[in-house]
């Protein structure tokens, strides 16, 4: 059997701001199709690892490579075409308040000169996918309850048929029946667009839903990582810390007064 | 001397905040010369800019023009030069009244709302969300201000003009009792070209001014609702001094041109 190559790959990825030391030689590879969810505690750098990822930060050493080819310090036109292979679910979902729910799902879209509309149409096809009717469409982000707006993120993430989905927290500030919403159709749009899927959240049930893998960050390096449904029997103190949600051990909480 | 550390901080603090606003000035202009362009969102901004900023500046200059012409009648009757009111009213309003007062009024509707606009995305990543849709955000959200307030400033001075001396008439003519042909004449008569120009190239240097300054301040804005909050402070502020620091300098150079 042949070793294939990771979708996503970084190696050795270092990231500090001024004296704070985020990332600290992370090493993680996602393999094509799969989804991968990495857990960890607040400020620990999920997010900067992901953004290092999408091209929104920049390592301050280490390689991130996409499809084997390396995506640190490219030119804005090769970033966009590396992009293109992209969808994006934000925290808070980063909907474009001044556009209609359609436009944001459409953005894309629109922005590569696609008929208004067809793109249109297309943004309704996706919404529907998600679970929200034709009538959504013309609403404005401010008019959405969290749960849909974060059904519209997805929408909009989905809607260029990416390659690569990333979701940032996707469950975070929901209820739980939304939560499982969430993740349900985070499951099947991954499932049927075929995607690589990397996820980071600190919501185990979430994690547990959506991934096939799981890796846990601490203090900016991979501590473990491995199959999503071997993560409850782990015997690393720090992984069964976190999913067990206990105050006492090695994972000491950073308290400010 | 220790009392010299926060000088020089402040110092160090400030040549930094010229470098950053250099460089993003830089990039800016860099993309305005560069497709792709976003036509639909260039003439929302000249709606925005333009249209809806007519009545807050047409009300400005009409009352402007309308103390100018009470106020320099009152110094003019002490030497019996009362015929140069028309002439007055109709030189300060184009030459510098019109683009300051219009520039300091849009500087404030506009200039802090689009710090609140970009800063608003920016505290809620949606700068980010345009990068991860292969836009850019210089191109989506700067350019098109950019190229709206250029634009649309001179176009609202222009009518500013019109409106301030028309408002010095209406006082001239129904309150100072002055022949109407004659006031009209008067102001026709003084007026050159070169004055509505020169208020126009200020009113375009004014437009860059607030579009940079709103941009520059809401897309480095951190740290929530108060950072968005202090973005727009600094935005109005910054802008309206630097419009008056620019007048004097172009009204400097256009005084050389003209002499």
């Amino acid at each position: 059997m042949t070793e294939t190559r990771p979708k996503i790959s970084l190696k050795d990825v270092h990231k500090a701001f001024g004296p704070k030391v985020v990332l600290d030689g992370l090493d993680l590879d996602v393999a094509e199709g799969r989804s991968m969810v990495v857990i960890g505690g607040s400020g620990v750098g999920k997010s900067v690892m992901l953004k290092c990822i999408l091209g929104l930060l920049t390592p301050d050493s280490g390689s991130v490579e996409i499809d084997g080819v390396s995506v640190l310090g490219l030119l804005s036109g090769e970033r966009d075409r590396v992009n293109r292979k992209i969808g994006m679910l934000f925290q808070g979902a980063a909907l474009f308040d001044s556009l209609p729910v359609w436009e944001n799902v459409a953005f894309r879209l629109l922005s590569d000169g696609t008929d208004r509309d067809e793109a249109r149409e297309i943004a309704v096809r996706k919404l529907a996918q998600v679970g929200l009717r034709r009538n959504v469409g013309h609403l404005s982000p401010a008019d959405l309850s969290g749960g849909m707006r974060k059904r519209v993120g997805l929408a909009r993430a989905i809607a260029g048929d990416p390659e690569i989905i990333f979701f940032d927290e996707p469950t975070t500030g929901l209820d739980p029946i939304m939560s499982g919403v969430i993740n349900e159709l985070i499951v099947s749009c991954v499932k049927e667009l075929g995607a690589t899927a990397l996820s980071i959240t600190h919501d185990m049930a979430s994690a547990q839903k959506i991934g096939d893998r799981i890796a846990m960050i601490y203090n900016g390096r991979i501590i473990w990582n491995g199959p999503a449904d071997e993560v409850a029997g782990s015997d690393n103190e720090l992984v069964e810390q976190f999913i067990n949600g206990r105050t006492a051990g090695p994972i000491q909480m950073a308290l400010r007064a | 001397m220790n009392f010299l550390q926060p000088i020089g901080r402040v110092f160090i603090g400030f040549l930094g905040s010229i470098g950053r606003l250099t460089v993003f000035t830089g990039i800016a202009l860099s993309h305005v010369v560069r497709p792709p362009w976003y036509p639909r969102i260039i003439l929302r901004q000249m709606i925005e800019i333009g249209y809806f900023s007519l009545p807050v500046v047409g009300l400005t200059a009409v009352f402007t023009g309308m103390v100018l012409a009470l106020q320099s009648f009152t110094g003019f009757a002490r030497f019996n030069a009362e015929g140069a009111v028309a002439n007055v009213v109709v030189l300060s309003i184009t030459r510098e009244l019109g683009p300051v007062l219009a520039g300091l009024m849009v500087s404030g509707r506009i200039g802090a709302s689009m710090a609140a606009e970009i800063g608003t995305m920016r505290v809620t990543e949606q700068v980010d969300a345009l990068t991860t849709l292969s836009t850019n955000p210089f191109k989506y959200l700067v350019v098109p201000r950019f190229i709206a307030g250029v634009t649309m400033l001179p176009v609202l001075v222009l009518i500013a003009d019109i409106i301030g001396v028309m408002g010095g008439y209406l006082i001239g003519v129904f309150e100072l009792g002055f022949n109407a042909a004659n006031y009209l004449q008067n102001t026709w008569d003084f007026l050159t070209a070169f004055d509505v120009i020169s208020g126009l190239v200020k009113a375009a240097v004014f437009g860059f001014i607030i579009t940079l300054m709103g941009c520059y301040h809401g897309y480095h804005s951190r740290g929530g609702a108060q950072g968005v909050g202090q973005a727009t402070t600094n935005a109005v502020v910054s802008a309206s001094i630097l419009i008056l620091c620019f007048d004097y300098i172009l009204t400097a150079i256009f005084f050389a041109a003209d002499g």
